[in-house]
């Protein structure tokens, strides 16, 4: 039997944050090696945001909760340090402002076509349990969304990355990415998985 | 915020000043505007800077309100993970000693592909791109129901897909694995105590054998102990050498100092023992030095009864993961059940259960599939009912027997046994092979000119009886078939022999078999036409015999004929296991556990229409 073990410093983190319209935003923080086995998980209680957050933050609401807050909660409390980090919406990237790693908010479909920028998660096993949130909450892709000028981009044959333009230098991770990683995997299904956990961990919002 | 109350709601204003009731913010007149209210030092404090430039204006300035929203960070639970060390690999586990018989590995394919897929059939592979099989499904593994820690549930929840692990691993497979097949896996990795009882020939072998492997892959386990037949082992070593030809197989046989050493070899990771052979070694398996990670039983039914000295050996096993495979976990009664779960969970069953009570009971640890659910595209087994005139002198030597039992039994009145009416149907049941007189058979006359006609087309066939004496007269009738035998006057140790022979030798047309030999754990799918020339007692049994080669793998529909004389003891017999398989089938649709599919005492005598004597009644069948 071979002793291979595997390094740690290769770690690749993803980050989903999920809502539901009942109980609030659900955040998950998933870190695996690089043969996609996890290493530690973190997940939050669910956010609600109050009124005065929603009129305050206004069309930034999603930025503050799933970026600032839960995103920047779940990252700051994992022991390891992963290569990069993977979140499934643009309103987690602005993390990157209180976190000195590289966020990237990945999409199905690159250079070969295929996909749309949509979300496999749509497909998930428990989607009926937690719903995506772009589907939930209008959740947008940035050039949707925002100044398209705001993000930088990039693509590999199979997907789409963005980062926050100020961190364009965070779109380098991609061929790290692309050489060690996403050759032999598929970058969209560890957040499934992070879904499955969120419902493991947050009981309440499997399906009646 | 310098805007009037009258476009700020209420509600957001309750939040800016929570000590506030809301019914006395409504009260705040309009005209003074909110703001007029800051004196109040519970309510948010404005900043000096501005407050000092509000004084120095003539005209005052608005005064303007700075409010500090706290946003603490949500709380978050978190969990790490161990990592295992073993997980790629690399280089195939060759190195190990082991017995010089059961771990001569080789290549995936080099090995009898007669199980292949023949629609994948193509060599080893993996699981394509992004570790999905051709399905694009994605098999993950769910935890048991009865794993309480979350951290627990989310180590078997946050693993990547089958798929992926296989692939990452570099795992390739002779062929393709269905995804059924993968969801059996998943189901074994993850649990301590389980069953797979999924109907025969849907792969219960490879999938037992890449969870192992798997399992030693990741670290989870070191060693593993296969407790089967003593016919199947030379079946299972070739299926590890099939599906896992890295780990290297020690097989515990030969004298009692051989056995002892290979018990307690360290170099094989798996170990293959026999039910006999537990028997002999369990001085060695209570020994204290002796520990499994898993043990897996084979044919898990032998254990059905547990006060037999095998059930206590086996259960007696030291141990963390049990696992049994059976395509009948229940044989004759729930029992049969109750005594399997007696080795796998102690005391998680019992015999007085509601049969509901079971079902609820036993669904976490029981998987078990139908071909007719997991194998839509597999081809059919088509039945084919001989009822067949006895020849005159059959029918002659028949109504004697069946005269003279009859009244025997009368006679015997209140002293008649399940025993004396049991020796009766058996010679019944033999006069409708064969009178014994003449020797004339009208099954074997239909079974000759079947054969004819299945040898005249390339094929082979099986044939399927419960006496050896009775395959003894169809071998000499059916010479010219060459045929093959397969029953328990063969040595073990020829046995695989006469397989090989049946397989590859292409006048050989025909084997066989009893039902006790030939039922269990062989791999005959090469074979299309299958003859039970008499009927087994209970259905599961008759099940198995057809699987032989009904299986994964068939390629054609394979045609089975069930001789039945007719007006005769196997009718009523017939009748009354349709009966149970009628039974049976509603019972699994819902409760997930059949009932009694033997013939039990009163329906034994109730094939001659006796009663049973009262002294039996209140005792369970």
């Amino acid at each position: 039997m071979a002793s291979d073990n595997v390094s740690s410093q290769k770690s690749l983190g993803f980050v989903s944050v999920r809502h539901r319209l009942d109980q609030g935003y659900f955040g998950g923080y998933l870190l695996i090696n690089s043969v996609a086995r996890p290493l530690e998980f973190h997940c939050t209680v669910p956010v609600q945001p109050t009124r005065a957050q929603s009129i305050l933050f206004g069309p930034t609401l999603e930025e503050f909760l799933c970026g600032e807050q839960i995103c920047r909660a779940l990252l700051s409390r994992a022991k390891l340090q992963p290569q990069v980090v993977l979140v499934d919406s643009p309103a987690a990237l602005c993390v990157r402002h209180w976190i000195d790693l590289p966020i990237l908010w990945v999409q199905a479909g690159g250079a070969s076509g295929g996909a749309s920028g949509g979300t496999s998660l749509e497909q998930s096993s428990t989607g009926e349990l937690l719903s995506p949130t772009s589907l939930e909450h209008g959740f947008q892709t940035p050039s949707q969304q925002r100044n398209a000028s705001e993000y930088a981009e990039r693509s590999s044959e199979h997907y789409r990355f963005c980062c926050l333009e100020s961190y364009r230098s965070d779109l380098d991770a991609v061929d790290w990415l692309n050489e060690s990683y996403a050759i032999e995997h598929d970058l969209r299904e560890p957040f499934e998985r992070i879904i499955e956990a969120l419902s493991e961990a947050h009981p309440r919002t499997k399906a009646a | 915020m310098n805007d009037s109350q009258g476009s700020v709601p209420l509600e957001v204003l309750s939040e800016f000043y929570p000590t506030i009731p809301l019914s006395e913010l409504a009260e705040i007149p309009a005209v003074a505007g909110w703001q007029s209210e800051l004196v109040t030092e519970t309510l948010p404090r404005m900043h000096n800077a501005l407050a000092e430039y509000s004084g120095l204006c003539a005209a005052p300035a608005p005064k303007v309100l700075a409010i500090q929203l706290a946003h603490p960070l949500p709380k978050t639970i978190g969990f790490s993970f161990p990592e295992s060390p073993h997980w790629t690999l690399k280089t195939p586990l060759l190195s190990g000693p082991n017995d010089g018989k059961g771990s001569e590995a080789q290549a995936p394919g080099s090995e009898d592909s007669s199980a292949k897929d023949p629609q994948t059939d193509s060599g080893p592979e993996g699981l394509g791109n992004h570790g999905a099989n051709s399905t694009g499904k994605k098999t993950r593994i769910k935890p048991p129901r009865n794993l309480i820690r979350l951290e627990d549930r989310l180590y078997y929840v946050l693993q990547p897909p089958l798929e992926s692990i296989v692939q990452n691993a570099k795992l390739t497979f002779p062929f393709q694995p269905f995804p059924y097949q993968m969801d059996g896996i998943a189901f074994l990795y993850a649990r301590s105590s389980a069953i797979l009882a999924d109907e025969m020939g849907l792969g219960k072998t490879m999938q037992a054998i890449t969870a192992i492997r798997m399992l030693l892959l990741s670290g989870e386990i070191r060693n593993a102990l296969l407790v089967c037949p003593k016919p199947l082992v030379t079946n299972w070593m070739r299926e590890f050498r099939q599906w896992a030809p890295e780990i290297p197989i020690a097989v515990i046989e030969g004298d009692s100092s051989k056995r002892a050493w290979v018990w307690s070899n360290p170099q094989a990771p798996v170990k293959i023992a026999n039910y006999e052979l537990m028997l002999k070694d369990s001085s060695i398996i209570d020994g204290e030095s002796l520990y499994f990670d898993l043990v897996l039983l084979d044919e898990a039914q032998r254990i059905k009864n547990r006060n037999s000295t095998t059930s206590e050996v086996v259960r007696s096993i030291p141990r963390s993961r049990s696992w049994a495979l059976t395509g009948t976990p229940i044989e004759n009664s729930v029992e049969d059940l109750v005594s399997i779960f007696e080795f796998l969970s102690p005391g998680h069953l019992r015999d007085d259960m509601h049969l509901k009570s079971l079902g609820h009971a036993t669904r976490d640890h029981i998987l078990r599939r139908t071909k007719d659910k997991v194998l839509k595209d597999m081809p059919p087994r088509l039945y084919r009912n001989a009822d067949l005139e006895l020849t005159p002198e059959q029918r002659a030597s028949y109504k004697i027997a069946e005269e003279e039992g009859v009244v025997h039994l009368a006679d015997l009145g209140e002293s008649v046994t399940v025993q004396h009416v049991f020796e009766l149907v058996l010679r019944l049941k033999q006069i409708c092979n064969f009178d014994p007189v003449s020797g004339s058979s009208s099954k074997l006359e239909r079974l000759e000119a079947d054969m004819e006609e299945i040898a005249a087309s390339g094929q082979k066939a099986i044939v399927f009886s419960q006496w050896v004496s009775t395959l003894d007269v169809i071998s000499e009738r059916l010479a010219r078939f060459n045929p093959v035998e397969y029953h328990g006057r063969i040595p073990s140790n020829r046995r695989d022999g006469v397989i090989e022979r049946f397989r590859n030798d292409p006048s050989c047309n025909v084997i066989l078999m009893s039902y006790g030999a030939g039922a269990v754990g062989l791999n005959l799918q090469f074979c299309h036409y299958v003859f039970l020339f008499d009927r087994w007692w209970n259905p599961a049994v008759e099940d198995q015999a057809i699987n032989r080669a009904h299986r994964l793998g068939v390629k054609k529909a394979v045609t089975v004929t069930r001789m039945m004389a007719v007006e005769t003891i196997e009718q009523r017999i017939d009748a009354v296991l349709s009966e149970k398989r009628e039974l049976l089938r509603t019972l699994f649709a819902e409760a997930g556990t059949p009932t009694n599919l033997g013939l039990n005492r009163n329906e034994i005598f109730g094939l001659f229409g006796l009663n049973v004597p009262p002294r039996f009644k209140g005792f369970a069948a």
